[in-house]
């Protein structure tokens, strides 16, 4: 299993489609830079410099757009990253020919199969990784860090205003690399899932990241509300739930475990596929 | 099951209503260099696929190198080296790395091995190059290499000149036969190319539509077909006559040349014949079917 692993990790990190992936998230905080720009010149008329804001001189700081990139990335740019990189483990080695060449040798299925899928945890856990600290350090250089202010707004974290403290604030940010990456670990097992029912990458990735905008617009739609609860995207933004300025351990608990209830159950369906899967690629 | 390097009994595979392969029972011996034959889409493939493990069969059982599939695939499977199809690797990883990526899976692999199979199939001095930039026949050969890396008591090939020039034939031909005389290897392969077969295979066996139409030696395969090439001055007259009044059975196919199906103790016989009618008989000689032309009868093409 290590031997396997161990290749599966050379071969990650070999692939251009991680650096890609980190490469998308650069471009994404740059324009959120520039959006955070733009919109407190916007609201300021250009009288003020950047780091000072229309609400509050301190409010905006690293830690605050560092929230907010945060926020903005996890609705669509890291789930297409993770669809991507989770939906090419299976096919892709399918669509090239090298998961026959694989699994002529003496491993198991099995075993290849959960090689796959801890490399591909260990990719999520890296993006996420990369991305918070990424952000930390743009806003450390442009803005500083600082408090971090918490209001009743489009985050839809707090009801009334809250503050954390800096240090407080940075430690919830490393939660959220944990929080975040169990929440995207849905995404991913469902994309690992499609990338054994297809043989093309493109395919099992756009399926997994289809169905996750669909039942995410469903979830969102009052139509819908007594399909909520079903629905594997409801629990994913339990993740953000560490920014709240109590902790609310129980619920975070609960909706932690329902992703992994789903995520157990992707991975179980994929591997009973693959165990009788006749590669033909 | 005995321990046969492969054994396959009533082996079928079905997909959906049409099946793939049917009730095909194979043997190889040690020491085999084993062709299988068929057209494109008669099952080999498939068969091949089953032995390693890649599809599952519908019904029957196989084993290779005595342990019995899938129950102990693993086992097997670390010493049979194998080609399936194309031999695919990662593109954006060297030849040396993807053999040692592959190899890794089978077990430890002394470094001197690398070069040693590296030299084995021509390719050493390239096994830092980026696989995308190999061509089709360096893929080919790459793919001989990384089978031959675990040491194996059994090489699978599917199609393992495929692609090649005729010098790139030529040399895996010359290598396996080879690894088969000096390190008793047994080799299984499926080839299209009948006369490379004819050349190196000791044994055969011919598939059609997913059944076994033939199993056996080369020789016993080729022998019973034994003819007498026989040419004249007057080719019409001479088939008719040997035809027509000495009731022989005897055959042409458009050249100058009649084919008969003879004893050869009846060859002095049938000359003085033709002689004493007045025919001149420029030669006689023994001909014997190509294995091309034995496959193409027994699969009707």
């Amino acid at each position: 299993m290590l031997t396997c692993l161990r290749q599966e990790i050379f071969k990650l990190l070999r692939s251009k489609l991680l650096y890609l992936s980190f490469l998308m998230l650069v471009t994404f905080v740059l324009l959120m830079l520039w959006g955070f720009y733009t919109y407190s010149l916007r609201k300021t008329g250009g009288q003020v410099e950047f780091k000072y804001t229309y609400e509050n001189p301190s409010y905006f700081n690293g830690l605050i757009f560092t929230l907010y990139s945060a926020y903005f990335a996890f609705q669509l740019v890291i789930p297409i990253s993770v669809s991507i990189l989770a939906g090419t483990q299976i096919a892709g080695e399918a669509r090239s020919g090298t998961l026959r060449s694989l699994l002529t040798r003496p491993i198991s299925r099995s075993r290849l199969y959960f090689a796959k899928y801890l490399t591909s945890i260990l990719s999520v856990f890296s993006l996420l990784v990369f991305f918070i600290l990424f952000n930390l350090l743009v806003g450390l250089v442009l803005v500083g860090w600082g408090d971090l202010s918490l209001y009743p707004g489009p985050l839809n974290l707090v009801q009334e205003p809250g503050k954390l403290t800096q240090n407080e604030a940075l430690l919830r940010f490393g939660y959220s690399v944990f929080t975040g990456t169990w929440s995207l670990l849905t995404l991913a097992t469902l994309a690992f899932l499609m990338s054994v029912l297809f043989e093309n990458p493109l395919v099992a990735s756009f399926t997994a990241l289809t169905l996750y905008v669909m039942l995410n617009v469903i979830g969102r739609v009052d139509f819908f509300v007594d399909l909520r609860p079903y629905l594997f995207t409801t629990d994913m933004e339990f993740w953000r739930d560490v920014f709240k300025p109590e902790i609310p351990a129980n619920e975070l608990l609960y909706r932690a475990c329902r992703c992994g209830m789903y995520s157990v159950s992707f991975l179980l369906a994929g591997l009973i596929v693959f165990e009788r899967k006749d590669v033909l690629s | 099951m005995n321990r046969f390097p492969i054994e396959t009994r009533e082996l079928t595979k079905t997909f959906d209503s049409r099946t793939a392969v049917d009730r095909v029972s194979l043997q190889v011996q040690p020491g085999d260099v084993f062709g299988f034959l068929g057209q494109n889409g008669a099952g080999k493939s498939t068969t091949i696929r089953m032995l390693l493990g890649l599809v599952k069969p519908s019904s029957g059982q196989l084993s290779l190198l005595g342990y019995n599939l899938p129950q102990c695939r693993e086992q097997a499977l670390r010493k049979v080296g194998a080609i399936v199809d194309a031999p695919a690797f990662y593109d954006n990883l060297t030849g040396l790395e993807n053999l040692k990526l592959f190899s890794s899976l089978t077990g430890h692999i002394a470094p001197h091995r690398y070069s040693q199979a590296l030299r084995s199939v021509n390719l050493f001095g390239r096994q830092n190059d980026k696989v995308r930039v190999y061509s089709h026949g360096m893929r080919q050969r790459l793919g001989l290499a990384q089978a031959l890396l675990p040491q194996p008591e059994l090489l699978i090939l599917d199609e393992p000149t495929d692609g090649l020039d005729p010098q790139g034939i030529r040399e895996i031909r010359q290598l396996l036969v080879d690894l088969a005389k000096q390190q008793g290897l047994t080799i299984f392969l499926s080839s299209h190319l009948l006369h490379e077969v004819e050349r190196i295979c000791n044994r055969i066996a011919i598939i059609d539509q997913g059944r076994l139409l033939y199993q056996g030696t080369v020789q016993s395969l080729l022998e019973p077909d034994l003819q007498y090439k026989v040419r004249t001055d007057r080719t019409d007259q001479a088939f008719q006559f040997l035809s027509e009044d000495l009731r022989l059975p005897v055959f042409r196919n458009g050249t100058d040349h009649l084919y008969l199906r003879i004893a050869e103790a009846d060859i002095a016989k049938v000359n003085h014949s033709l002689v004493s009618q007045g025919f001149q008989v420029f030669e006689i000689s023994r001909h014997a079917s190509s294995l091309e032309d034995i496959y193409f009868r027994l699969t009707r093409c």
